[in-house]
């Protein structure tokens, strides 16, 4: 049963995580296409694009939130690993365990700071576009949830001494 | 509150939790403790990303990501052997000067490790260098990365301490042929002493030519970035994007080897970088902004200028604050952390910004040769599979070099202040 609810949560999480990292590629082309068009754009045609620079960076602020849960599931976020390298397998499993704790913590607070932020801020919208907060901030909403699911996971399975995905499994 | 602040990160940090939980959860710890709004956590992570500046990040990271896949560094690798093949120690200048060239096109000193680091060690191997000899002078050329522009550090330290990027940037150039001269030096003085080889290359002139023509578009990368910067035409990000449309051009109609295959390779390694470095850089800021609810970038100038108000009495103290704090500390949460705390001490001794900037890089970069913290080491230790100590007893010679280089950037100026101030008025 324990087995296969991880495997069936892995999947799932693998599949957000994969989903989350393929849009963080559109967006960073877009982002992309985006710079070497205002740069036309005011050397060519002598004509500054706002919404262009509001656009890459609502890009950039997308990007990072939706591709972190993918790090995360791999453990491949930036880390000083010298002291759990150091240890035995069992308090390194623990070490592992107060990390993925702490991602956990950081991903509720982040949650709640949403919870009281965007009811106010969501009636605004932005300066060069129109857009409204809610959509602007909504990937870094949505990236934080997935982030708070995948810390549960990587809970879960650091108790059951499941390792983390590997590159393979979010590439598939 | 700031000293609960800092044992909570270092305590998180140390167990190996994420940088960025580490900075957020300590952060917002003592948001809940004292009361303080929680919608500031949402607003300030997400509002510390959206910055103009900081889309120079995830494009320059592409633009040598997309260089290094089409094959750019083996060619200019192969054009630096040939020029230089026939002096004692060969191989390893080689290795310094295509690491200065590529830091022309990559930001960081990871990236060049990543891009270069396999190459420049296998081929001294090769010719019968020490493996750790190997391994310490890749790891020390690598600094140079982060020093000459592009540089992912310095764009940060520039938005953080509302210095101009596009000066701080150019006022790293000339401290990057410094630390690249030094470490020639250096090399120059261990190949007499232990008697290096000279490269094995003969070439004719006729396979120079061949092999520069070759070369010339992923030459021009450089170029491109550096003169659009020196021009005053591109900011960073402008310039980015230009190198970025550029690697792609000479990437499919040039080269001819960019495949689409490759091409989303580049972008997911890309994402996957920008992700992590971003994500500290948010959570930093709301380190950054609990620390100064608590006055400490006040207290902090307080006790700086308390000691001395001689500029180089401060470089001196802050030199020796920066080479403990890389120590422990990563590279981009250093800089997020510490550089508000800081610089309005050091800007009101009359130490020049931009000088500071570059000072404050170096530091950091050196913090990434030494343990715990050393991302570097452990970097080439995995690329190579040599144990982290063989690393790091081949990196030990050259912290000469770079150390004499940081004395001579804080003691001087000029070296710093002089290129950005000639060309931008």
């Amino acid at each position: 049963m324990t087995v296969k609810a991880e495997t069936f949560g892995r999947a799932v999480m693998a599949r957000l995580a994969r989903a989350g990292m393929w849009t963080s590629m559109g967006l960073l082309a877009l982002m992309a296409g985006l710079i070497i068009t205002q740069v036309v754009a005011r050397n060519f045609f002598d004509k500054g694009l706002p919404w262009a620079d509001e656009l890459a960076r609502f890009s950039s602020v997308s990007l990072v939130f939706l591709t972190i849960p993918l790090l995360a599931l791999r453990r491949d976020m930036v880390s000083v690993t010298m002291l759990p390298d150091m240890v035995g397998p069992n308090l390194r499993r623990w070490m592992h365990l107060i990390g993925e704790l702490a991602l956990l913590a950081f991903a509720i607070a982040l949650l709640f700071g949403f919870s009281a932020y965007l009811p106010r801020a969501g009636k605004f919208s932005t300066p060069a576009m129109g857009m409204p907060n809610w959509i602007f901030y909504g990937p870094a909403l949505i990236g934080t949830l997935v982030l708070t699911a995948a810390a549960l996971l990587r809970i879960f399975e650091t108790l059951t001494n499941t390792p983390p995905l590997d590159a393979e499994d979010t590439l598939k | 509150m700031s000293l609960m602040l800092l044992a909570v990160f270092l305590g998180l940090l140390i167990l190996g939790a994420p940088v960025a939980a580490a900075l957020g959860l300590s952060s917002a710890l003592m948001i809940a403790v004292n009361g303080l709004p929680v919608s500031v956590l949402a607003q300030r992570s997400v509002n510390a990303l959206d910055s103009s500046p900081l889309l120079a990040v995830p494009l320059f990271i592409l633009a040598a990501s997309l260089l290094n896949a089409m094959g750019v560094t083996t060619h200019l690798f192969d054009l630096v052997r040939m020029l230089l093949g026939r002096i004692r120690g060969a191989v390893a200048q080689v290795s310094i000067l295509v690491s200065l060239v590529f830091s022309g096109i990559s930001g960081a000193a990871l990236a060049d490790i990543g891009a270069l680091g396999a190459v420049q060690i296998a081929q001294m191997k090769a010719q019968g260098y020490r493996e750790d000899f190997a391994a310490g002078l890749t790891i020390a050329a690598a600094t140079i990365g982060p020093i000459f522009p592009p540089s992912i550090p310095i764009i940060i330290y520039a938005s953080v301490a509302n210095v101009s990027a596009v000066k701080l940037l150019l006022a790293g150039v000339v401290p990057a042929l410094l630390l690249t001269a030094l470490l020639m030096v250096q090399v120059g003085m261990m190949a007499r002493k232990y008697n290096f080889p000279r490269d094995t290359i003969k070439p004719t002139p006729k396979a120079v030519a061949t092999k520069f023509v070759v070369s010339f578009p992923a030459l021009l990368a450089p170029v491109i970035l550096i003169g659009g910067l020196m021009s005053g035409y591109f900011g960073p990000t402008e310039v980015a994007g230009v190198t970025v449309a550029y690697a792609l051009l000479i990437g499919l109609f040039v080269y001819r080897s960019l495949t689409l295959t490759k091409i989303l390779t580049c972008l997911r390694e890309t994402v996957e970088a920008t992700a992590n470095i971003l994500l500290i850089v948010s959570a930093a800021a709301l380190f950054a902004w609990v620390l100064t609810l608590d006055q400490v970038p006040m207290k902090a100038s307080a006790i700086l200028l308390g000691i001395s108000d001689n500029p180089l009495v401060l470089l001196l103290l802050v030199n020796l604050l920066l080479l403990a704090v890389g120590m422990i500390l990563e590279s981009i949460a250093a800089i997020l952390i510490i550089a508000p705390i800081i610089a309005p001490a050091l800007a009101l001794a009359g130490v020049d910004p931009l000088q500071l900037g570059v000072v404050f890089v170096l530091n950091l970069m050196i913090g990434l040769l030494t343990p715990p913290v050393g991302m570097s080491l452990y970097m080439v230790s995995i690329i190579t599979k040599m144990p982290v100590a063989v690393v790091i007893r081949g990196v030990l010679p050259f912290f000469v070099p770079l150390l004499l280089a940081l004395v001579v950037v804080s003691a001087v100026p000029a070296i710093s202040t002089w290129l950005p101030n000639y060309l931008i008025k």
